[in-house]
Protein backbone atom coordinates (compact mmCIF):
# COMPACT_ATOMS: atom_id res chain seq x y z
CA UNK A 1 0.00 0.00 0.00
CA UNK A 2 2.90 2.40 0.11
CA UNK A 3 3.87 6.27 1.86
CA UNK A 4 0.79 8.48 1.37
CA UNK A 5 0.99 12.32 1.73
CA UNK A 6 -2.40 14.41 1.41
CA UNK A 7 -2.27 17.81 0.75
CA UNK A 8 -3.63 20.80 -0.20
CA UNK A 9 -0.89 21.89 -3.35
CA UNK A 10 0.05 25.44 -4.07
CA UNK A 11 -2.02 28.48 -5.46
CA UNK A 12 -1.58 30.15 -8.43
CA UNK A 13 -0.26 32.71 -5.80
CA UNK A 14 2.27 30.08 -4.34
CA UNK A 15 -0.27 30.07 -1.32
CA UNK A 16 1.21 27.03 0.43
CA UNK A 17 -1.54 24.09 1.17
CA UNK A 18 -4.38 26.15 1.46
CA UNK A 19 -7.81 24.96 0.48
CA UNK A 20 -10.90 27.12 0.54
CA UNK A 21 -13.50 25.73 2.76
CA UNK A 22 -17.18 26.57 3.41
CA UNK A 23 -17.67 29.20 5.81
CA UNK A 24 -18.49 28.13 9.29
CA UNK A 25 -16.18 25.55 8.90
CA UNK A 26 -13.86 26.58 11.97
CA UNK A 27 -14.99 28.10 15.43
CA UNK A 28 -12.71 29.36 17.84
CA UNK A 29 -13.21 30.74 21.65
CA UNK A 30 -10.50 32.88 22.88
CA UNK A 31 -11.76 33.29 25.85
CA UNK A 32 -11.98 29.14 26.92
CA UNK A 33 -9.15 28.23 24.91
CA UNK A 34 -11.35 26.20 22.06
CA UNK A 35 -11.43 25.76 18.76
CA UNK A 36 -12.97 22.91 15.96
CA UNK A 37 -12.65 22.64 12.68
CA UNK A 38 -14.79 20.08 11.01
CA UNK A 39 -14.62 19.22 6.96
CA UNK A 40 -15.88 16.82 4.84
CA UNK A 41 -15.10 16.25 1.12
CA UNK A 42 -12.25 17.89 0.53
CA UNK A 43 -10.10 17.56 -2.89
CA UNK A 44 -6.39 17.08 -2.04
CA UNK A 45 -3.02 15.68 -3.58
CA UNK A 46 -1.69 12.57 -2.43
CA UNK A 47 1.88 13.07 -3.07
CA UNK A 48 2.89 9.92 -1.53
CA UNK A 49 5.40 11.07 0.67
CA UNK A 50 5.83 14.91 2.99
CA UNK A 51 8.97 15.36 0.37
CA UNK A 52 6.87 15.19 -2.59
CA UNK A 53 3.91 17.11 -0.75
CA UNK A 54 6.79 19.65 -0.01
CA UNK A 55 7.85 20.08 -3.69
CA UNK A 56 4.30 19.28 -5.39
CA UNK A 57 6.28 16.59 -7.10
CA UNK A 58 5.97 12.76 -7.88
CA UNK A 59 2.34 12.99 -7.56
CA UNK A 60 0.75 9.23 -8.54
CA UNK A 61 -1.35 11.00 -11.08
CA UNK A 62 -0.48 14.52 -11.59
CA UNK A 63 -3.79 16.40 -10.87
CA UNK A 64 -6.12 16.52 -7.66
CA UNK A 65 -6.81 13.13 -6.76
CA UNK A 66 -7.34 12.49 -2.93
CA UNK A 67 -10.40 13.13 -0.55
CA UNK A 68 -10.19 14.33 2.86
CA UNK A 69 -13.64 12.35 3.41
CA UNK A 70 -13.78 13.69 6.91
CA UNK A 71 -11.90 16.03 9.09
CA UNK A 72 -12.36 17.00 12.87
CA UNK A 73 -9.87 18.75 15.21
CA UNK A 74 -10.70 20.10 18.55
CA UNK A 75 -8.35 22.41 20.53
CA UNK A 76 -9.01 23.07 23.74
CA UNK A 77 -7.19 24.42 27.16
CA UNK A 78 -4.83 27.27 27.87
CA UNK A 79 -1.47 26.57 28.60
CA UNK A 80 -0.21 29.91 27.73
CA UNK A 81 -1.52 33.42 26.45
CA UNK A 82 0.86 35.56 24.03
CA UNK A 83 0.41 38.87 22.12
CA UNK A 84 2.27 39.73 19.37
CA UNK A 85 3.29 42.43 17.17
CA UNK A 86 5.73 42.19 14.59
CA UNK A 87 6.52 44.06 12.31
CA UNK A 88 9.03 42.15 10.21
CA UNK A 89 5.81 39.68 9.36
CA UNK A 90 3.28 42.82 9.30
CA UNK A 91 1.27 41.06 11.62
CA UNK A 92 -0.39 41.52 15.40
CA UNK A 93 -2.70 39.27 17.35
CA UNK A 94 -3.65 37.62 20.49
CA UNK A 95 -3.01 33.79 20.53
CA UNK A 96 -3.06 30.57 23.13
CA UNK A 97 -1.38 27.48 22.72
CA UNK A 98 -2.89 24.65 23.88
CA UNK A 99 -3.68 21.07 22.42
CA UNK A 100 -5.14 19.72 20.17
CA UNK A 101 -6.77 16.29 18.78
CA UNK A 102 -7.74 14.71 15.44
CA UNK A 103 -10.03 12.08 13.57
CA UNK A 104 -9.75 11.96 10.27
CA UNK A 105 -10.21 9.27 6.82
CA UNK A 106 -8.61 9.90 4.04
CA UNK A 107 -9.13 8.21 0.02
CA UNK A 108 -6.82 8.30 -2.76
CA UNK A 109 -9.55 6.34 -5.21
CA UNK A 110 -8.56 3.55 -7.87
CA UNK A 111 -7.22 5.31 -10.56
CA UNK A 112 -4.79 4.42 -13.75
CA UNK A 113 -1.76 2.23 -12.87
CA UNK A 114 1.30 4.18 -13.12
CA UNK A 115 5.33 4.53 -12.50
CA UNK A 116 4.36 5.03 -9.25
CA UNK A 117 1.27 3.66 -8.02
CA UNK A 118 -0.74 0.24 -8.79
CA UNK A 119 -3.68 1.98 -9.00
CA UNK A 120 -5.57 0.31 -6.26
CA UNK A 121 -6.98 3.12 -4.31
CA UNK A 122 -6.00 3.70 -0.60
CA UNK A 123 -8.16 4.81 2.52
CA UNK A 124 -6.84 5.72 5.95
CA UNK A 125 -9.22 5.96 9.02
CA UNK A 126 -7.67 7.18 12.17
CA UNK A 127 -8.02 5.66 15.40
CA UNK A 128 -10.44 7.61 17.92
CA UNK A 129 -9.01 11.37 18.00
CA UNK A 130 -8.42 10.95 21.86
CA UNK A 131 -5.21 8.15 20.90
CA UNK A 132 -3.93 11.33 19.00
CA UNK A 133 -0.93 12.87 20.03
CA UNK A 134 -0.37 16.80 20.10
CA UNK A 135 3.36 17.68 19.78
CA UNK A 136 2.40 21.75 19.13
CA UNK A 137 -1.03 23.40 19.21
CA UNK A 138 -2.53 26.97 19.56
CA UNK A 139 -5.41 29.32 18.41
CA UNK A 140 -5.58 33.13 17.71
CA UNK A 141 -7.04 36.42 16.46
CA UNK A 142 -4.75 38.13 13.99
CA UNK A 143 -4.15 40.47 11.59
CA UNK A 144 -1.51 40.57 8.74
CA UNK A 145 -0.48 42.78 6.09
CA UNK A 146 -3.25 45.95 5.06
CA UNK A 147 -4.58 45.20 8.71
CA UNK A 148 -1.21 45.14 10.34
CA UNK B 1 -31.99 55.97 -12.26
CA UNK B 2 -30.04 57.07 -9.78
CA UNK B 3 -28.76 54.62 -6.97
CA UNK B 4 -27.00 55.46 -3.85
CA UNK B 5 -25.79 53.43 -1.04
CA UNK B 6 -23.46 53.83 2.02
CA UNK B 7 -22.56 50.44 1.94
CA UNK B 8 -18.84 50.18 0.63
CA UNK B 9 -18.01 48.41 -2.42
CA UNK B 10 -16.42 45.32 -1.25
CA UNK B 11 -18.79 44.69 0.74
CA UNK B 12 -21.59 44.53 -2.16
CA UNK B 13 -18.87 42.39 -3.99
CA UNK B 14 -18.80 39.82 -1.18
CA UNK B 15 -22.75 39.81 -0.63
CA UNK B 16 -24.01 39.69 -3.74
CA UNK B 17 -21.31 36.88 -4.97
CA UNK B 18 -19.29 38.49 -7.94
CA UNK B 19 -17.29 35.49 -9.67
CA UNK B 20 -14.18 36.37 -7.62
CA UNK B 21 -12.74 35.43 -11.11
CA UNK B 22 -9.37 36.83 -9.69
CA UNK B 23 -9.83 37.08 -5.72
CA UNK B 24 -6.91 34.18 -5.12
CA UNK B 25 -5.27 35.02 -1.73
CA UNK B 26 -1.93 36.11 -1.48
CA UNK B 27 0.81 34.04 0.75
CA UNK B 28 2.75 35.70 3.89
CA UNK B 29 5.83 37.10 2.44
CA UNK B 30 7.64 34.73 4.74
CA UNK B 31 9.60 32.03 2.11
CA UNK B 32 10.51 28.97 4.49
CA UNK B 33 14.51 27.96 4.15
CA UNK B 34 15.56 24.48 4.03
CA UNK B 35 14.30 21.83 4.81
CA UNK B 36 12.12 22.26 2.77
CA UNK B 37 12.90 25.68 0.58
CA UNK B 38 10.63 27.50 -1.38
CA UNK B 39 7.45 27.75 0.36
CA UNK B 40 5.68 30.62 2.19
CA UNK B 41 4.62 29.25 5.44
CA UNK B 42 6.43 28.54 8.81
CA UNK B 43 6.40 25.55 10.33
CA UNK B 44 4.38 24.97 13.82
CA UNK B 45 6.15 26.60 17.01
CA UNK B 46 5.50 29.30 19.61
CA UNK B 47 4.20 32.74 18.05
CA UNK B 48 7.52 34.12 19.72
CA UNK B 49 9.59 32.44 17.33
CA UNK B 50 11.72 30.51 19.75
CA UNK B 51 13.02 27.04 18.68
CA UNK B 52 10.30 24.14 19.07
CA UNK B 53 11.14 20.33 18.12
CA UNK B 54 8.09 21.01 15.89
CA UNK B 55 10.40 23.77 13.37
CA UNK B 56 13.27 21.89 11.78
CA UNK B 57 13.99 25.43 10.23
CA UNK B 58 15.34 26.42 14.05
CA UNK B 59 14.31 29.88 15.80
CA UNK B 60 12.66 33.15 14.22
CA UNK B 61 13.35 36.25 15.79
CA UNK B 62 10.80 38.33 13.96
CA UNK B 63 8.45 35.88 14.97
CA UNK B 64 6.13 33.51 13.63
CA UNK B 65 2.68 33.65 11.90
CA UNK B 66 0.42 31.02 11.83
CA UNK B 67 -1.53 31.88 8.98
CA UNK B 68 -0.02 31.62 5.16
CA UNK B 69 -2.67 33.88 4.40
CA UNK B 70 -1.78 37.54 3.68
CA UNK B 71 -4.21 40.68 4.15
CA UNK B 72 -5.61 38.26 6.38
CA UNK B 73 -7.92 39.35 9.71
CA UNK B 74 -9.42 36.80 11.75
CA UNK B 75 -9.30 33.66 13.95
CA UNK B 76 -6.68 30.64 13.28
CA UNK B 77 -5.39 27.47 14.64
CA UNK B 78 -2.88 25.15 14.22
CA UNK B 79 -1.83 21.92 15.28
CA UNK B 80 0.94 19.49 14.89
CA UNK B 81 0.09 15.84 15.93
CA UNK B 82 0.47 12.00 15.35
CA UNK B 83 -2.22 9.87 14.80
CA UNK B 84 -2.29 6.17 13.99
CA UNK B 85 -5.12 4.01 12.63
CA UNK B 86 -5.84 1.68 9.49
CA UNK B 87 -4.98 1.99 5.87
CA UNK B 88 -6.88 -0.16 3.50
CA UNK B 89 -5.76 -1.52 0.08
CA UNK B 90 -9.40 -0.45 -1.52
CA UNK B 91 -8.17 -3.31 -5.03
CA UNK B 92 -7.72 -6.23 -2.19
CA UNK B 93 -8.82 -5.53 0.89
CA UNK B 94 -5.95 -5.90 2.37
CA UNK B 95 -4.94 -3.78 5.49
CA UNK B 96 -2.44 -2.61 7.80
CA UNK B 97 -1.76 -0.43 10.75
CA UNK B 98 -0.64 3.34 9.60
CA UNK B 99 1.05 6.06 11.41
CA UNK B 100 0.88 9.97 10.14
CA UNK B 101 2.14 13.58 11.01
CA UNK B 102 -0.41 15.98 10.67
CA UNK B 103 0.25 20.03 10.56
CA UNK B 104 -3.07 21.19 10.17
CA UNK B 105 -4.68 25.01 10.04
CA UNK B 106 -7.57 26.79 9.57
CA UNK B 107 -7.74 30.56 8.62
CA UNK B 108 -11.12 32.40 9.33
CA UNK B 109 -11.72 35.63 8.05
CA UNK B 110 -11.64 38.25 5.74
CA UNK B 111 -8.80 39.00 3.29
CA UNK B 112 -7.98 40.82 0.14
CA UNK B 113 -6.69 39.12 -2.73
CA UNK B 114 -5.24 39.96 -5.98
CA UNK B 115 -8.45 41.35 -7.06
CA UNK B 116 -8.40 44.21 -3.97
CA UNK B 117 -11.76 43.16 -2.70
CA UNK B 118 -12.45 42.23 0.75
CA UNK B 119 -14.15 38.59 1.01
CA UNK B 120 -15.26 36.65 3.93
CA UNK B 121 -13.41 32.95 3.65
CA UNK B 122 -12.08 29.78 5.32
CA UNK B 123 -9.08 27.80 4.42
CA UNK B 124 -8.07 24.99 5.88
CA UNK B 125 -4.13 24.18 5.57
CA UNK B 126 -3.96 20.54 4.71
Amino acid sequence: MGPHSWDGGSSATDVFWAVNIPNGSAHANLNTGSASLHVRNLCVYDSRTVANSVQGVNRSVNQVLGIIDSLDIEWSGILSTETANQPVNQMRGTFIENTARIAVTATTPRTMVTALSNGHGFRFVSDPASTSVSNFALIGLEQNGIYF
Amino acid sequence: MLLGSSIPGKVLAQEQGLPGLCDFPLPIPHINVPPPAGAHFYFSGPISGAAAPTDPSGSHPEGRDPSVIFNFKGHVGQASLNLTGTGIDLTTGQTAPYAFDAEMRFMEGIFVGTDGIERKASFTFV
